[in-house]
């Protein structure tokens, strides 16, 4: 038997205990709010740009369970709104329940408010965590997907305070990170002017806070673009955004809402005062963060250094998926590297060798860019994401960007790769 | 940019209303990783955020009143003088929870001669505290008690370490180990336990106060008391048999070779028993400042005793 346990219950977190569920261990997922999903209760983005491919590479690689389960809950498929296509919107209302209940179907043990507060270490392998009430949890592997947002502390320092969002640090206490209780190294990202970290690129309004027209629209087409007054018009605020895909011009010059059960506001913060001055939002208040005229939460300011097989360096049975692993934001980068450690955490208790994805998909790609970075003295200079910024060019330049199903599954084929996940490896 | 992530520590005051101290202010707060001039947040988390609080006291450090106060005092013994306090309101609700203490001085003395005491009870009729006068500052205070008013700093939080554990533990067995003048910390705490729905065994010793004086207020509370005329011949073979029942907590209160063979009994009890003890560094100031308190912990951290609740294995270091 392989014990394996996840701590953070984001996407990252629930990726990784299907992945290491299928390969055969038994998984506990440990979460300190209530919910899970963390930042994924909040977004709702998928498959736009080159996202669209990584969903089919995972998926093909045999991690479909999370994906498939999304399909009954889309608000929206194949909206294009500016710089992005084929975007697929969740209900960020209705998610959670649908997830918690995979994962429960599947046997895997969900512990809601449960907060890791130490480690237990024997030379280099960590043997269990403790949570904060002082139980202890045991197990052969450990998969670190705690996230790098917050806490209070860091949003005080490199945002503009503690605003109040979906991850609730005062209530339930602030993300701990495994990597580092048990000594791994960390880093943050590194904006130019040399502060850390990125602010969260996007606020919720409550739906039923806009005009009524303006909010039919926005349930029909799922996307409602108002041109912003001149003196409204911030184009630096662009910079502070952690997604950079959505710091384009448009972005800047108008508001662009996209529907995905709240209104998405595709900015990181909007003086409500401010907001209210365009037509149809007269009334417009806050659904995430609740003080999102003021600011959001900061993120990446806690990445481990770990290797191509996201094992953190060091450490030799932690391994790390989501923003834990390095600036790829979104939530399917979550997904397809909590997949990709839930599954290697699992092929290390079993004593073979951690899978690394090949650079001919976009999910290895990303991957080694990251690792890349880290060896070449530039942790933190960069972010990624499959949809968009520098790394979408890339996958296009490389030929890694296709929407044919067909073609991303050969790929994965001829890595030898296909279904992997869905392979058990406990006897 | 790397970070180290240095084991954070808990401070009874954080998020209080005497947060930020002036610990904050000197960079040397133990819990704020940032206030400690680290780039990133790192703490045990109080149920708030001490970097906030300092941000918005703008640099005003949140200090203690002193208060003149009338007192009843009354003799239980030789060394051991009774005394109640006519503190104000505010005070005894803030006073009443275990590891409660005060400053208490001479209206005509400086506050070096100030005395660290534990309140031992909470009522209609006042704050009650009991001393055993065994030095200069506790036999001017209690000369001073007989005929004058005292001078109270306070409140002060930190008397008893575990307070954690004994919030935790509902619904589930409970023991009291106390000699001599621990007794004064185990009221405040059967208290807290019982408010847990817990059930609640103390022994009790005289010890050097010569008199089991807890011992009426306890029964009063519904605690079942058992008075021991010796800890060690009696009580703790007692306690050896009430852990068989796997409680969930166990307060000690006495002198630390008290809280070190308690802690030996737990350890061959099994998991599972947690430890809370009374507190016995040297108070002074009570603010983390003054250094008679300060102790290391496990990891060689310097921190004061009248602030920091030590995490579990930290617990131990001092009782080495």
């Amino acid at each position: 038997m392989v014990k394996m346990i996840v701590v953070g219950g984001g996407w990252a977190g629930c990726a990784a205990a299907v992945a290491a569920r299928q390969a055969g261990a038994e998984v506990t997922l440990i979460e300190r709010t209530d919910m899970l999903l963390g930042a994924g209760l909040v977004g709702g983005i998928m498959m736009n740009n080159g996202r669209y491919t990584a969903a089919l590479e995972a998926c093909a690689l045999g991690g479909e369970a999370i994906f498939t389960a999304l399909e009954g809950i889309y608000r929206h498929r194949d909206l294009n709104f500016p710089g992005h296509a084929h975007a697929s919107l969740y209900d960020v209302v209705q998610v959670e329940p649908v997830i918690r209940r995979l994962l429960a179907a599947r046997g895997i043990e969900i512990r809601t408010l449960s907060r890791a507060v130490e480690v237990e270490k024997e030379g280099d392998r960590v043997r269990a965590v403790i949570l904060e009430q002082g139980e202890r949890l045991a197990g052969d592997a450990f998969v670190d997907a705690t996230g790098t947002t917050g806490p209070v502390g860091n949003c005080l320092r490199y945002g503009h305070g503690c605003v109040m969002c979906v991850q609730r640090c005062p209530a339930f206490g602030p993300r701990t990170s495994l990597a580092a209780l048990a000594g791994g190294r960390e880093y943050a990202l590194v904006k130019p002017d040399g502060t850390y970290g990125a602010m969260s690129g996007s606020c919720k309004l409550v739906k039923e806070s806009l005009a009524p027209a303006l909010r039919r629209e926005l349930d029909e087409k799922g996307k409602v673009v108002l041109p912003l007054p001149p003196d409204l018009v911030r184009p630096q605020k662009l910079k502070l955004k952690v997604c950079q895909q959505y710091a384009l011009p448009a972005f800047a010059e108008n508001i662009i809402l996209l529907d995905t059960g709240h209104a998405k506001l595709m900015a990181p913060f909007f003086p409500l005062e401010h907001l209210r001055r365009l037509p149809g939002l007269e009334r417009a208040r806050f659904a995430d963060p609740y003080a999102a005229g003021k600011g959001n939460s900061m993120r990446l300011l806690a990445m481990a250094f770990r290797d191509n097989s996201l094992k953190v360096d060091g450490l030799a049975n932690v391994f790390v998926a989501g923003e834990k692993q390095g600036p790829a934001v979104g939530h399917t980068e979550a997904i397809a590297t909590g997949l990709l450690a839930g599954h290697n955490a699992v092929r290390w208790a079993v004593g073979r060798e951690p899978l690394v994805l090949p650079r001919t998909l976009a999910i290895g790609e990303i991957i080694a860019q990251i690792t890349s970075d880290l060896a070449e003295g530039r942790a933190g200079r960069a972010s990624y994401t499959f949809s968009g910024a520098g790394f979408f060019q890339v996958m296009r330049e490389k030929n890694l960007y296709s929407t044919e199903e067909k073609e991303i599954r050969r790929r994965v084929r001829e890595a030898g790769l296909e279904g992997i996940y869905a392979q058990s490896l406990v006897r | 940019m790397e970070q180290v992530v240095e084991r954070p520590l808990v401070c009874v005051d954080a998020g209080s209303e005497y947060c930020p101290c002036y610990l904050a202010a000197s960079g040397e707060c133990f819990v704020c990783s940032l206030l400690r001039g680290q780039k990133f947040c790192a703490c045990s988390w109080s149920g708030t955020c001490s970097y906030l609080h300092y941000l918005w006291s703008q640099g005003k450090i949140k200090t203690r009143r002193e208060v003149e106060v009338k007192v009843m005092h009354e003799e239980l013994g030789p060394h051991l003088v009774r005394l109640v306090l006519d503190l104000p309101p505010a005070w005894i609700q803030e006073l009443g929870n275990p590891g409660a203490f005060l400053f208490l001085r001479p209206e005509n003395l400086p506050p070096t001669a100030a005395v660290p005491v534990t309140l031992f009870e909470i009522s209609e009729a006042g704050a009650e505290v009991v001393l055993y006068v065994d030095g200069p500052k506790t036999r001017l205070l209690a000369l001073a008690a007989a005929t004058s008013c005292l001078v109270a700093k306070g409140p002060y939080y930190n008397g008893v370490q575990g307070l954690a554990a004994l919030k935790r533990a509902r619904g589930e067995e409970a023991v009291l180990v106390a000699g001599g003048v621990g007794q004064s910390a185990t009221v405040l705490v059967a208290r807290q336990l019982l408010r847990g729905g817990n059930r609640v065994r103390a022994c009790l010793a005289p010890g050097r106060a010569g008199v089991n004086y807890a011992a009426g207020s306890l029964k009063a509370l519904g605690v079942e008391v058992r008075e021991v005329k010796s800890l060690r011949a009696e009580g703790l073979p007692l306690v050896c048999t009430w852990l068989q029942e796997k409680p969930a907590v166990v307060f000690s209160a006495g002198p630390d070779a008290l809280h070190r063979e308690v802690a030996a009994l737990i350890a061959k009890a099994g998991a599972g028993i947690e430890l809370a003890t009374s507190q016995n560094a040297v108070f002074c100031c009570g603010e983390g400042l003054c250094g008679s308190c300060v102790t290391f912990t496990t990891g060689g951290r310097r921190v004061p005793r009248c602030k920091a609740q030590f995490l579990r294995e930290e617990v131990t270091p001092w009782l080495k």
